[in-house]
């Protein structure tokens, strides 16, 4: 066989570097491409909280945060901010989340926006994103909130924003993630309390329960029983629940934050009661049967998942923490529904005082725990 | 006399129902330290104090679960077992689930009769 000569192969190399060129080129207009389509499309479904931004062929979706997200005051700013960080991770626009417009946000509230993208970043990037960087321009109160809970610790920020020194009474317990029931963990969060509290966050009521070690214990063995559907969600991302709280030393409160991005409560509910035994639990609501009403047959033991009578008392141990502890408000947040119970101090003697159920118009997905308490 | 075993000793955060839950479970503590105790000594003093705080979950695995499990290799489970300290209120669900486990077992068996 004749040796090719070299203007030949000089003719070959330049041909497959040519031909290598135009692959990526194709693959670049392809992708820039992938990215206006999924911008737009994110834009299409949350055209209040996106912007679709091009500079020089590249696209981003801008997320832009609105001024306040409380979720006790509004619970479908919250859920829609949650539905975008959900569908942004589906989409294959680079996204940009700016935080520069947000003036206030509650403990909760930032726990469910650091888990749930905390989530997309295990779903799609295997916990690892390729790098994030912090804009400056971020109100005081809200960089310092975030911070102290460990948000861009969680979010691998390439350029964390020093401790700002903020004269506020309250202060934020960085947030803690995990699988399963892990009482270390609980131990790890009142340590973190005790930081800023000059008393123990549980104490021995009269007698001798531990009520914060109770809940959280039975909070993590619920997600574990309940909130993930076998076979859906990835290993990394089954049974994991995050928590994190605040401590107001003035007022000698503490708040304790859990949640969850499993299927919820009320879906819950559905799907693992038998026809007979949900038809029966609606009946007993007589016909306003939305999502708030399957969290209160949840929590008043009507809705035992394993039909066991051995079973089901998690909830209720829920609860009983905000009742040893009163003046407090438990509030639980899953899909539409919301659930609130407030608990009064002496004289009322630790007894409800009130007792509120909402269904709302966009879902909370997964489930929040929220107890606002007194020491 | 009564063998005397100290749930701290077992571990400080006693963790939830089964072992598939997670570490210190009820279910471990039940079939790998309780269990055999009252195997080996017929008669169990089961200390509470010491512990972060316990999930029901835990107390009705450890009690309630020992009499599904165990119920007929150890006839008299009620008075085999005790749990201090007697103020605590987990003592008291303890022992509630104790007898109510009993009290299911000997239900189901007079209607499997």
């Amino acid at each position: 066989m004749r040796q090719p000569t070299l203007a030949t192969k000089r003719w070959h190399t330049i041909h497959a570097t040519k031909l290598e060129r135009r692959r990526y080129r194709k693959a670049s207009v392809a992708r820039r491409n992938e990215h206006l389509a999924g911008a737009l499309e994110l834009y299409d479904q949350f055209p209040d909280l996106i912007r679709v931004v091009r500079y020089r062929h590249r696209t981003t979706a801008r997320v832009i945060f609105p001024s306040e997200l409380c979720l006790e005051d509004n619970q479908g700013a919250v859920a829609r901010v949650v539905a975008v960080i959900r569908r942004s991770g589906e989409t294959k626009a680079p996204i940009y989340f700016d935080f520069s417009s947000l003036q206030l946000i509650d403990d909760a509230t930032a726990l469910v926006i650091a888990a749930e993208i905390d989530r997309a970043f295990r779903i799609h990037f295997g916990g690892k994103p390729k790098s994030i960087w912090k804009d400056r321009r971020w109100h005081p109160v809200v960089e310092f909130l975030l911070g102290e809970m460990g948000f861009f610790e969680l979010l691998r920020v390439k350029n964390p924003p020093a401790p700002l020194k903020v004269d506020i009474p309250i202060r934020f317990i960085k947030f803690l993630t995990g699988q399963g029931s892990l009482g270390a963990e609980i131990e790890a969060l009142k340590e973190r309390y005790n930081e800023f509290a000059a008393q123990d966050i549980d104490p021995e009521t009269a007698d001798e329960r531990r009520p914060l070690y109770g809940a959280l214990i039975e909070a993590m063995a619920n997600v574990g029983h309940h909130a993930y559907e076998e076979g859906t969600f990835i290993d990394d991302i089954r049974n994991r629940w995050w928590m994190a709280g605040s401590y107001d030393k003035d007022n000698h409160r503490f708040t304790t934050v859990f949640y969850d991005v499993g299927i919820g409560i009320p879906r819950s509910l559905e799907i693992t009661t038998t026809a007979q035994r949900f038809e029966a639990i609606k009946r007993h609501f007589r016909g306003q049967f939305g999502d708030a009403e399957r969290i209160v047959a949840a929590m008043t033991r009507r809705g035992t998942r394993t039909g066991s009578s051995h079973r089901g008392r998690g909830l209720k141990e829920m609860r009983g923490l905000a009742k040893s502890r009163a003046p407090s408000t438990m509030h639980v947040f899953s899909g539409r529904g919301e659930y609130r119970v407030e608990f009064g101090a002496p004289p009322e003697g630790n007894k409800e005082v009130r007792r509120s159920t909402k269904n709302h118009s966009e879902p909370i997905p997964g489930t929040l725990i929220w107890w606002q308490a007194s020491l | 006399m009564a063998y005397r075993i100290i749930v701290s000793d077992f571990s400080r955060t006693p963790g939830g129902r089964f072992r598939a839950d997670g570490p210190h479970s009820g279910e471990e503590f039940r079939e790998d330290v309780l269990w055999p105790a009252l195997r080996d000594h017929r008669v169990v003093e089961v200390d509470l104090s010491g512990t972060l705080g316990f999930g029901s979950s835990f107390l009705e695995e450890v009690f309630g679960g020992l009499v599904r499990t165990h119920g007929d290799a150890l006839s008299d489970l009620a008075s085999n077992i005790t749990v201090v300290p007697e103020t605590s209120s987990y003592a008291h669900e303890a022992l509630g689930y104790l007898k109510a486990a009993i009290q299911e077992r000997g239900t189901s068996r007079q209607a499997s009769a």
